[in-house]
């Protein structure tokens, strides 16, 4: 348990809104902006990411409580820390852990004005809701709890790992309008899910008839369902680290369950100056048949202790297997099933949309500005209001962004967030983009306000990448 | 691509984290977490009347019973390492007109007793149900002696060798166990 509190934490503060780009979104020099709206507008006519550079992203987050909350050099208990954390977080609190890793992205324009991009990268997508009432009964135990009915349903956690193949299309369909979409298809490493859960744990003063307590679980139904991860559990030969890596390696390149997903997007310039976008991402199944376990324990029980009947023995006979038929009786009452049915999850679906208002001097204008290009559409300076959702299991998590844009120099941009979501409201994030030559590199930071103590964020995230960009003229 | 252009951006990449830092913090407070729950469970319970004695008969000279359960938890692993202390506390209802003792042994797996609970059982006047509630505190000190049992055999012995009592014993218990891990 010491341990879990510690990676949590730490998930806590090592690096951000679960998934939430707001930074690269629209920020078209970036030929992974493609990947957060395959209808964004593209500059360059083609793309070549460096392998395994081109895309990092790393992303973590608890709503609830900060890594300094916990582990702060002051005069006060850490164990009073972590109980006050543990009174003040609600079961809508989560720790999320999200992680992208690019390993080839490339794109390049068609004799027929196609913008195509494919490509393969990893993905780690994590998020447990504070689970309270089990968090109170393992922290306090149920002593100072009694009549208190603790909510198994709190139980609430999903996960996978995953290597996505994608495929998109982007094209200018008028002067104002641009589409795109992405194909992909998922290959499931793992997954664990325990979303669909009930069930209450109390004790309670008994009525006299029995003994004193009567602990009852009533209508209990908790259940996981797991793939990938049974034959790992049971294999022999997986050992260490290396045996892990080998075994996730071999289901990354479709060896283990497959998925289909698409994403959508748009981009629309309702004036010269205004221009709206949106993109639907990660609309998609996976399929579960392929080394699937799933446990599940369900019924109603209440244990009033072992009742003795001393019963008349014979010399040698032994008295009644008490304990065991307690076990029996709860295993009866409460069965643990494994079952191997296959199963399928939907993909966690991301919505992005923006609104963004251009100013400075315009393309096609009588006045000049060195700093505007014509492959961006526009000018040199933008603000502008951006939206974020994603489907988690509880609840939609939404993001709400201002930001503002400006081109430095014809090599280098940049882009100033202000963001507003589940992990607070002083969310300042800062990306800049360079394009030396061909070569092109981005980096984007959430938090920055918390950088000076990176333990104080309840988020931080972190995106960067290497690309190659060619254009034609 | 210039060599220093590509060292540019690199610099670049790893300025961000350069400028994150982890202040005022301690991690080795983490050696001082400590979960210390009170866990309350149920623990034996029963009833007897004059008849269970008498069908007994562990002695002519006495009016005796006794039984044993296992409690495969107590020398777990789990339980030895993380049990620091717990109480046991027994309700007894008697309507029996003499008194009555009750002794615990916890036994070891090999059937060794490491530790004992005594207690009397106040006796009955007019038949009216006396209550008699009496709390055993396994210290600390005294957890280990607890916690190498596996079993516990109850006798319940009555202060008398008249079978013609009339009257009925119930007994309720619990235990508090105090956690630490």
């Amino acid at each position: 348990m010491r341990y879990i509190l510690i990676i949590l934490s730490l998930f806590t503060g090592c690096i951000a809104t679960s998934q939430n780009k707001q930074i690269i979104y629209g920020m078209s020099e970036i030929p992974q902006s493609l990947m957060v709206n395959p209808g964004g507008i593209v500059p360059q006519d083609m793309h070549i990411g460096i392998p395994f550079l081109s895309q990092l992203h790393i992303n973590a987050g608890s709503s609830g409580v900060t890594v300094y909350d916990i582990f702060q050099s002051s005069d006060t208990s850490i164990n009073d820390r972590i109980t006050d954390a543990i009174f003040q977080m609600d079961n809508a609190d989560f720790f999320t852990v999200t992680q992208q890793l690019e390993l080839i992205n490339i794109g390049w324009r068609s004799k027929s004005d196609y913008y195509f991009s494919g490509g393969i990268y990893q993905e780690l997508d994590m998020i447990t809701y504070f689970p309270k009432d089990l968090a109170v009964l393992g922290w306090e135990g149920n002593r100072e709890y009694l009549d208190y009915e603790f909510d198994l349903g709190e139980i609430n956690t999903s996960g996978d790992l995953l290597t996505v193949y994608h495929f998109g299309a982007n094209k200018r369909i008028s002067d104002r309008l641009t589409l795109g979409v992405r194909a992909k298809v998922y290959s499931s490493i793992f997954n664990y899910r325990s979303t669909d859960n009930r069930g209450t744990f109390v004790t309670r003063l008994g009525d006299g008839s029995q003994n004193i307590y009567d602990h009852v679980l009533e209508d209990a139904h908790v259940s996981v369902q797991t793939s990938g991860i049974g034959s790992l559990i049971d294999n022999e030969n997986v050992n260490n680290a290396n045996d892990v890596m080998r075994h996730a390696f071999g289901r990354a390149f479709f060896g283990g369950n497959l998925g289909i997903g698409m994403d959508v997007g748009a981009t629309y310039d309702i004036t010269n100056r205004l221009t709206a976008s949106a993109s639907v991402l990660d609309f998609g199944t996976i399929f579960h048949s392929n080394d699937v376990e799933n446990y599940r324990a369900s019924g109603s029980y209440t244990l009033t202790g072992i009742n003795l009947i001393f019963p008349p023995l014979n010399d040698g006979e032994n008295t009644l297997p008490y304990y065991q038929n307690l076990e029996d009786e709860i295993t009866e009452q409460v069965p643990v099933d494994t079952l191997y049915n296959s199963y399928s999850t939907m993909r966690p679906l991301k919505v992005n949309a923006a609104l963004v208002y251009k100013f400075g001097k315009l393309i096609n204008s009588d006045e000049c500005d060195c700093l505007v290009r014509a492959d961006d559409g526009g000018s040199g300076q933008s603000v502008g209001l951006k939206f974020y959702s994603i489907f988690r299991p509880k609840a939609p998590q939404m993001a709400a962004t201002l930001f503002y844009y400006r081109r430095f120099a014809d090599f280098l941009s940049g882009k100033v967030t202000y963001t507003v979501d589940t992990y607070g409201t002083d969310n300042i994030g800062l990306g800049l983009v360079g394009d030396f030559n061909t070569f092109n590199v981005y980096i984007a930071a959430d938090n920055l306000l918390r950088y000076g103590n990176i333990a104080k964020a309840n988020s931080v995230s972190l995106q960067l990448g290497f690309n190659l960009k060619f254009e034609s003229q | 691509m210039p060599r220093t252009l590509l060292n540019s951006a690199l610099l670049v990449a790893v300025v961000f984290t350069l400028l994150s830092c982890v202040k005022d913090t301690d991690f080795e407070q983490a050696d001082d977490i400590a979960l210390t729950p009170e866990a309350e469970v149920n623990f034996l319970y029963f009833t007897l009347t004059i008849d269970d004695f008498e069908s007994q008969s562990i002695s002519e000279e006495e009016l005796a019973v006794i039984d044993t359960t296992e409690i495969r938890f107590l020398d777990d692993e789990f339980a030895i390492e993380n049990i620091t202390r717990a109480d046991f506390f027994f309700k007894v209802t008697n309507t029996f007109p003499v008194g009555l003792d009750v002794n615990l042994r916890f036994l070891s797996e090999d059937n060794v007793p490491y530790y004992e609970i005594n207690f009397p059982i106040a006796l009955s006047e007019n038949n009216s149900p006396e209550v008699t509630e009496f709390t055993q505190v396994v210290s600390m000190e005294e957890i280990e002696q607890l916690t190498q049992n596996d079993k516990v055999a109850v006798r319940i012995n009555i202060e008398s060798d008249n079978q013609d009592l009339d009257g009925s014993l119930n007994l309720q218990s619990k235990t508090t166990y105090y956690l630490q891990f």
